[in-house]
């Protein structure tokens, strides 16, 4: 019974936190029209653009990279731990991961798509006004629009950061995000999804300071069945906080072009 | 509206009275939308497309204003263009974009103004000499070559950008989406993906060592007018422009006006200056409509422009001359 009892209080000790945590109605920013604000620089500080899952230290696949290229430990963002993937998709994965640098399209600096975009380390800031909320990734320059209250109006065609329609659940910012490609990942660690992906995600203020971000993902060409992501984007508040410029299409055109250069003498890898 | 338009007019002192008023305060119409604390509502979708030239044609005096069978016979001529390129190419060539494609400004402004630049009042740029040389060497290359590494296609053919303002100087994606708040301007640029944000909040500039593609920007209002300064641009000068006065440099400033005159259409001036390449500052205006259909481009919302994500041209072409050297020297060998 012991044994039972104290994973179980644990378990219930965590619960009350977590909503203990939670802003009332009256501690968090708003808009004039009575919405949270969500305007804002925000990023996550967790390690969960390695990989989603749980995951420990792991030495740099670039050896040259040494300790400032080895994975950084996660305790994971998925809600029950692992992506409930089918075998075939699972495997796929794993091969993804042993072959990552070279698979992983935000090597090309490809837009990262929906959820990664919201977890990578690099800022990403909120611009909310009333029937639109733009979100500038400051990766590659990439970006959404959330279209308020337009239930129908529909994507015309599949993009990379997807078609995303929001609405208000209360407090809550509901995004239905549909249309995305199926080449984009959700980590550096071969999680994947097919263009049949759809992602609810759900925006929590619960401080002035922290936004609580999960993302229901359902696409059953890969997962048995619906799963969660959840992570915590944290605030800069520092006075002169800006995104700068990150092109990185720049960074990667030796990567990507540099061996067909006259008289080249390195690889390269071309879309 | 152009101003230079309204000084031309000029000829009593009461119209210099009205002038002169144009000139210090854009027309604000009652229907202008507001936001919530109390400022001109610049956010929606907005093209700047159109079929007047940014500078004035040589041949075409200062005082000259298009007539609507003018501004007719350009937009027939400017159709018939495109439907031209939508026929097959000849045997050996490749073609290029065509009429689903391209989606450039299908009208010249209805004010019949004959160029956007109105200061300098001739209309043109006004390049101190060297510069302008160096310009004509780069624009007569664009897609001429030699294109030995990636580094020789123009920052447009890398999906780069095509650098500053929105002039409507792109033969698509002319068009732009600004979201405002009391605090920051917002301008998602359908081209590239390219977003500007711009704080509101009186701040100072960032260190211009900390160079940026688009300048480092700041905003302020003036009466019912947002003035947007850039500077800090990171020094792309090696880099290749399609039109290089655009390009990212040290020394460059830039100020834009956005003054929302009524529902549709915001009056959009912008000022450059650079010493190094001209004689003086010039400023254009370039009026951005959310009435995309009156400019002829394609109404509705920014699509994104995946640039860089299926940019197959590219290595394409770098694969073509390679293959074009290849062929010379086995032609040399054979000789």
């Amino acid at each position: 019974m012991r044994s039972i009892l104290a994973p179980l209080s644990v378990a219930l000790l965590f619960t009350a936190l977590t909503y203990s945590n939670s802003a009332t109605a009256d501690d968090i920013p708003r808009t004039a029209e009575g919405r949270p604000d969500l305007n804002g620089i925000w990023q996550t500080i967790d390690a969960h653009y390695f990989n989603i899952e749980g995951h420990v230290g792991a030495p740099s696949s670039i050896l040259s990279a040494g300790a400032l290229g080895a994975v950084r430990p996660g305790l994971g963002a998925v809600i029950g731990g692992t992506i409930p993937y089918t075998p075939a998709a699972r495997a796929k994965q794993l091969e993804n991961f042993q072959d990552r640098h070279k698979k992983d399209p935000a090597v090309k600096c490809y837009m990262p798509g929906v959820p990664r975009a919201n977890y990578m380390p690099y800022p990403l800031q909120i611009v909310q006004i009333p029937d639109h909320v733009f979100i500038a990734y400051e990766f590659g320059q990439s970006s959404r629009t959330l279209y308020i209250d337009r239930p129908d109006f529909e994507a015309p065609v599949d993009t990379w950061m997807g078609h995303s329609l929001a609405r208000w659940e209360g407090d809550t910012l509901v995004v239905s995000v549909t249309s995305q490609v199926g080449q984009t990942w959700l980590d550096r660690a071969g999680n994947h999804h097919t263009s049949g992906l759809h992602v609810e995600e759900r925006y929590d203020l619960q401080s002035p300071y922290h936004l609580r971000y999960r993302a229901t993902l359902t696409d059953p060409a890969v997962y048995e069945k619906p799963w969660t992501l959840e992570v915590v984007l944290y605030k800069n508040v520092h006075p002169s906080a800006q995104l700068l410029d990150f092109r990185c299409v720049e960074f990667v055109e030796d990567l990507m072009y540099g061996h067909l250069s006259k008289d080249a003498d390195i690889e390269g890898d071309t879309p | 509206m152009s101003r230079c338009f309204y000084l031309t007019l000029t000829t009593s002192p009461l119209l210099l009275v009205q002038a002169i008023w144009i000139l210090s305060s854009p027309v604000v119409h009652a229907e202008v939308p507001m936001t919530a604390w109390g400022k001109p509502d610049l956010s929606g979708v907005w093209t700047t497309a159109t079929l007047t030239p940014l500078e004035r044609p040589l041949d075409v005096s200062e005082d000259k204003t298009l007539t609507a069978q003018e501004m007719s016979v350009m937009s027939k001529k400017a159709e018939e263009s495109l439907t031209a390129r939508s026929e097959n190419p000849p045997p050996g060539s490749v073609g290029g974009y065509n009429r689903e494609w391209l989606d450039p400004g299908m009208q010249a402004l209805k004010d019949g103004r004959t160029a956007l630049i109105f200061d300098p009042a001739d209309g043109r740029i006004p390049w101190r000499p060297d510069a302008k040389a160096a310009s004509d060497a780069q624009r007569a290359r664009y897609g001429i070559g030699p294109f030995n590494t990636y580094a020789d296609m123009d920052t447009g053919e890398r999906c780069l950008s095509d650098g500053i303002t929105m002039a409507p100087l792109q033969p698509y994606n002319m068009n732009y989406q600004i979201f405002q708040t009391e605090d920051y301007l917002a301008i998602n640029h359908e081209m590239y993906h390219e977003f500007r944000l711009i704080p509101l909040d009186g701040r100072p500039h960032i260190d211009p060592a900390l160079g940026q593609w688009l300048g480092d920007a700041r905003g302020y209002w003036e009466e019912d007018t947002l003035i947007v300064v850039s500077q800090g641009f990171i020094d792309k000068s090696a880099d290749y422009w399609a039109w290089p006065w655009r390009k990212a440099r040290p020394g460059l400033k830039l100020t834009e006006r956005f003054t929302r005159i009524d529902a549709e259409t915001i009056d959009y001036e912008f000022t450059v200056e650079d010493a190094d390449m001209f004689t003086q500052p010039w400023s254009a205006s370039a009026p951005m409509t959310t009435d995309q259909a009156s400019r002829g481009v394609t109404a509705g919302p920014l699509y994104e422009f995946a640039c860089h994500e299926g940019n197959y041209a590219l290595p394409n072409v770098l694969r073509g001359a390679r293959l074009a050297e290849r062929l010379a020297a086995a032609g040399e060998a054979g000789d």
